[in-house]
Order: structure tokens, then C-alpha cells, then sequence
């Protein structure tokens, strides 16, 4: 019995070091995408991910494949991108979840997006990673971006558009009101008045005007 | 005979998941290997889905690892069946639910990539929620899992919810309020002009 306790505290020993190895080597993985997305790099995007990789966006697109990813990647950071610039802070959690040959990890990211068609955008992104071991190195078989549902960047946009538009409806509603009323009086005056129809000028002196 | 009828009807169990969840799923391709992983893992995500659409939290945390990440529409990530219970109780139950009733209806998109013995599989969902507070509406949303064998089974070590950051029935809600709150200012604006113009007759 001893000597069984002792071989398998032997084997923990032992694993210890590889597990702390393919730690390191895994949060390697995620630090060179940071930098990757930050520089636009799509060479090393691309190599980070497995042949049959699978990436869940925010704007909800399934992305399957490194060919597949090479498109996304042209789309959203190439030549005409729709993301102008991408500010991305990412910070990992300390679990990871070995299961043989994969690893799972989750964390989230503070990002800043400006779009080319001129929005800006803060969001909290959301992500769980799955990683695989191949011959070389860990690569990322899936990841799954996400945000909360009910409280996000742009939610938090419509809704100051909502109070911006209260706003401006109601100045803009004030503005058009005071001139209607102000000049409905004189209206109303001269048809009781009964000035013809093409007279309702202020120059126009009807009959019943006081001079 | 008592053993060979279990097992007719556990194939029978088997067969008609299958079925059942084939309706929403991809054929299997015998040409893309490992079928009997793969049937495998279409029932596990049938049950899955039955499990979640009737809140049955016991029944999905059985489909679950035991050191699980889940991450929810709300971006809350749980870890391990403790916390995907206390989420299911804080979400749907107790004297002041979050969530008063939810629907969901799971549609496997391609056929699970394999890694060893782990598979990751992904798919599209219809759900819908009535919230506590009165809003309803259907998500046309996105998951991902990925699937461990742990002692000759099929669980699930990942579980991810996600939607549309660019179109969502939230969001169109939101939007909508813009058109209402700017149609009320303007309605407000033109109030006020006239209480300010007949105070101005009256006093000016």
C-alpha cells in the first residue's frame, strides 16, 4: 500500500512540472493572439488555430476552418476592414482544464472597437477556448466569443441615442411650438375678422383692423 | 431474457433519441468515422436539450463533467454543477425569480470535430424568455460545447451561449425606444411651447 502511495505521489511530482509547462506554453498561446490582434497579424492568428478550428464571433458568425478564418480575418481586419481599429485588453482565468490532449479556459477581454462606418464601441467580451496539443504546439480548436445579453456597449448606445433624442425632440418641439402659437392669435383674429382667404399677412389691413 | 429485453428496449431508447434529435441535426456521414461516437454524442445532446427546455438542472448536471464552464447569456460564467444549480435557482426560482418562464430549441449545425478523445460540436438555438419584469422575446442565439470521454462517457466540459452584439430582440427594443423618446420630447416640446405661449398672452 505504502509503496503504491509513493509511486503515484512519484507520478504527481513528475506531472507537476509538464502540467506547469503546458500552462505556460497555453497562456503563450493567448498573449501572441493578443499581440496578434493588436498588430493585425493574421499570419499568426492563423497559425494559433487547428485545421478544423471553430470560432464563434459576437456578431454571431460560425466560423469553421483556417480557410474560413483567413476570410473573417481579410473581412474584419484586411485590406477594407470593417473594424478601423481594435483596442483589446484580454485577461485570462487561472483555470485550466486538462482533458488528455485538450485543454478548456475561459476569460474575458475589455475592448475598444471603432468601426469604419464610425461607430465606436467599449464592450466586456466574454470567451470560453478550447486548446489542442498537436505534434509542435497548443493550438486553439474553438473559441466562443460572447457578451452580456443585457448589459453591453451597444445597448448602452441606444440608450443614450433614446435620451439624446428625448432631448432634441423636445427642443426641437419647443422651438416649433412657440412659433406656431405665437402666430395662431393673429390667424384666428383675422378670419373672425373676416378677412379673404389669400389676406392672412400682417401687412394686409382687413375690414375690423384697428389702424 | 430479462437482460437481453433491457437490452432491446435500451437500444430501442437509443435508436428513437436518435431519430429524435436527427430531425435537427446533420445526417450522420458513416464516411466521417467514429459513428458510434457520434451517435453517442447526438444523444447526449438530445437529453441535453430536453433537459434544459423542461429546467431540469439535475438532469443536465448528470450530462455534465464535474469541473463543467458554462457561460450564460448574461455573460455570468459557472463552474462545476454547484454553480449551475445556484444559477438555475437565483434565474427561475425563489420568491423573486429573474426569469419566469424560457423555451429552447437546439439545432446541431455540422458534425462534431474530434480531438482524441474530446469533441468539440456547436449549433444554433430558438429560445425564449419571459422575464420577471414582463418582457418576452425569442433569441435566435449560438453554443458551442466541447465533450470529454470520462470512464467510457460522453461529458460535457463546455458549455457557451451566445447571440448577435449587432441584432438581438433586446437591442431592437432599445432601438424602438429612441423613435418613442424622441416622439414624446417632441409632443413634451410642443406642450410646453403652448402653456409658455398662453401664459405669454396672459402676462406678457
Amino acid at each position: 500500500m505504502d509503496l503504491r502511495i509513493a509511486t503515484l505521489a512519484g507520478v504527481l511530482v513528475l506531472a507537476a512540472p509538464a502540467l506547469a509547462g503546458d500552462e505556460r506554453a497555453i497562456r503563450e498561446v493567448f498573449a501572441s493572439v493578443e499581440r496578434a490582434v493588436r498588430d493585425r497579424d493574421k499570419v499568426t492568428l492563423i497559425d494559433s488555430a487547428t485545421e478544423n478550428h471553430l470560432m464563434i464571433s459576437k456578431n454571431g458568425e460560425t466560423v469553421v476552418g483556417k480557410a474560413a478564418l483567413a476570410t473573417y480575418l481579410d473581412k474584419m481586419i484586411g485590406y477594407a476592414p470593417s473594424i478601423k481599429s481594435l483596442q483589446s485588453t484580454v485577461e485570462m482565468s487561472p483555470d485550466i482544464r486538462y482533458y488528455g490532449e485538450i485543454a478548456v479556459t475561459h476569460g474575458r477581454s475589455q475592448d475598444h472597437y471603432a468601426f469604419a462606418d464610425g461607430l465606436e464601441l467599449e464592450l466586456t467580451t466574454f470567451w470560453t477556448a478550447t486548446v489542442a496539443r498537436d505534434t509542435e504546439r497548443w493550438r486553439i480548436a474553438a473559441v466562443h466569443y460572447s457578451f452580456n445579453l443585457f448589459d453591453n456597449g451597444m445597448l448602452d448606445a441606444a440608450y443614450r441615442g433614446a435620451f439624446v433624442a428625448a432631448t432634441g425632440g423636445a427642443l426641437a418641439g419647443l422651438i416649433a411650438g412657440l412659433l406656431f402659437f405665437r402666430r395662431r392669435p393673429i390667424y384666428l383674429s383675422r378670419i373672425s375678422a373676416g378677412c379673404p382667404n389669400n389676406s392672412f399677412n400682417r401687412s394686409t389691413r382687413c375690414p375690423g383692423d384697428e389702424r | 431474457m430479462r437482460n437481453l429485453l433491457r437490452c432491446c428496449l435500451s437500444s430501442l431508447w437509443f435508436l428513437t433519441t436518435a431519430a429524435v434529435w436527427a430531425a435537427s441535426a446533420p445526417p450522420l456521414d458513416p464516411a466521417g468515422g467514429r459513428v458510434e461516437d457520434r451517435q453517442a454524442l447526438r444523444v447526449l445532446l438530445d437529453r441535453m436539450e430536453k433537459a434544459t427546455a423542461s429546467l431540469d438542472v439535475d438532469g443536465a448536471t448528470a450530462l455534465m463533467h464535474p469541473e463543467v464552464i458554462v457561460t450564460w447569456q448574461n455573460a455570468e460564467v459557472s463552474k462545476g454543477h454547484e454553480q449551475i444549480r445556484a444559477y438555475y435557482a437565483r434565474m427561475l426560482k425563489g420568491s423573486s425569480p429573474i426569469v419566469k418562464g424560457y423555451g429552447v430549441k437546439a439545432t446541431l449545425s455540422a458534425p462534431a470535430v474530434f480531438y482524441g478523445d474530446s469533441a468539440v460540436a456547436w449549433g444554433t438555438t430558438v429560445e425564449t424568455y419571459e422575464l420577471s419584469d414582463g418582457l418576452k422575446f425569442t433569441l435566435n442565439a449560438n453554443w458551442s460545447t466541447t465533450i470529454v470521454k470520462k470512464d467510457g462517457d460522453w461529458k460535457i466540459a463546455a458549455l457557451h451561449f451566445s447571440t448577435n452584439l449587432f441584432d438581438n430582440p433586446l437591442l431592437r427594443n432599445a432601438e424602438r425606444l429612441v423613435w418613442i423618446a424622441g416622439l414624446v420630447g417632441l409632443l413634451a416640446g410642443v406642450l410646453a411651447a403652448w402653456l409658455l405661449s398662453r401664459w405669454l398672452r396672459k402676462f406678457g
